[in-house]
């Protein structure tokens, strides 16, 4: 068992810990609703339905995980979907971090999560690279 | 009809444009780099972080390693090989006096 999980999980860790993150959060988003009301939503609450960020959050974390199970088989279109998961998931972060500074700009003092999505971001466009690095499609 | 469209937009909506945006570029580009970057023998290791140069000569000097290795075992046998012409050679000499 061990072996089979440090085979999948050990050189794309945070690409794991991201993709379950969304889906958790997803998951979270239904079970409470309110979710959406707190601090890292604020603007995307504001453009978008709940109903859709749910998708969205569920979508591309099962999509991750299935791009990171399948990404030994498929050298071509497992990196591609990382890729893409990478995008969605730096992209979500930054949205989030951008609503924090929103709550934070009159003097509130922002929530602990802030650096936290800040280095994710990151961490998110060096998964991008990493997984243009994997794509064996020979473009 | 513009101007008052932009008017309605908040600041901080369009500056989460700019943001959606810049993180849209930055991955392209880094997609382009990690592309640029690959090895043809799979490994996505990064140029400018030095690790493939520097694994390049821990293997370089690891196979100087194992040619000098190599290198003694063949002399040995060599040595071993003219000790044994020597010997015989003396061995004649001897019966020939």
């Amino acid at each position: 068992m061990t072996p089979l999980i440090r085979h999948y999980v050990e050189a794309r860790l945070f690409e794991w810990v991201m993709a379950i993150g969304m889906i958790g959060l997803g998951i979270e988003i239904i079970i409470f609703p309110d979710v959406v009301r707190g601090p890292s939503f604020m603007l995307l609450a504001a453009i978008f339905p709940k109903l859709s960020i749910d998708i969205f959050l569920i979508f591309f974390g099962g999509l991750r995980i299935a791009a990171l199970i399948a990404n030994g088989r498929s050298t071509v279109y497992g990196p591609r979907v990382r890729a893409i998961g990478a995008l969605a998931g730096a992209t979500l972060w930054a949205q989030f971090d951008l609503s924090i500074i929103y709550v934070a700009r009159d003097g509130t003092a922002p929530p602990a999560a802030m650096s936290f999505w800040f280095v994710f971001i990151f961490g998110e466009l060096y998964s991008a690279y990493r997984a243009a690095g994997d794509d064996r499609s020979g473009a | 009809m513009i101007e008052a469209a932009l008017k309605s937009l908040d600041p901080f909506t369009l500056l989460q444009a700019v943001i959606a945006v810049l993180i849209v570029l930055v991955w392209s580009w880094m997609m382009f780099r990690g592309s640029r970057d690959k090895k043809p023998n799979g490994s996505a290791t990064p140029v400018w972080s030095l690790y493939g140069p520097v694994h390049d000569v821990l293997r370089a000097i690891h196979e100087m390693n194992e040619e000098g290795r190599e290198t003694n075992r063949i002399l040995s046998r060599a040595e071993a090989i003219l000790k044994e012409i020597m010997k015989d050679q003396r061995e004649q000499r001897e019966l020939q006096t």
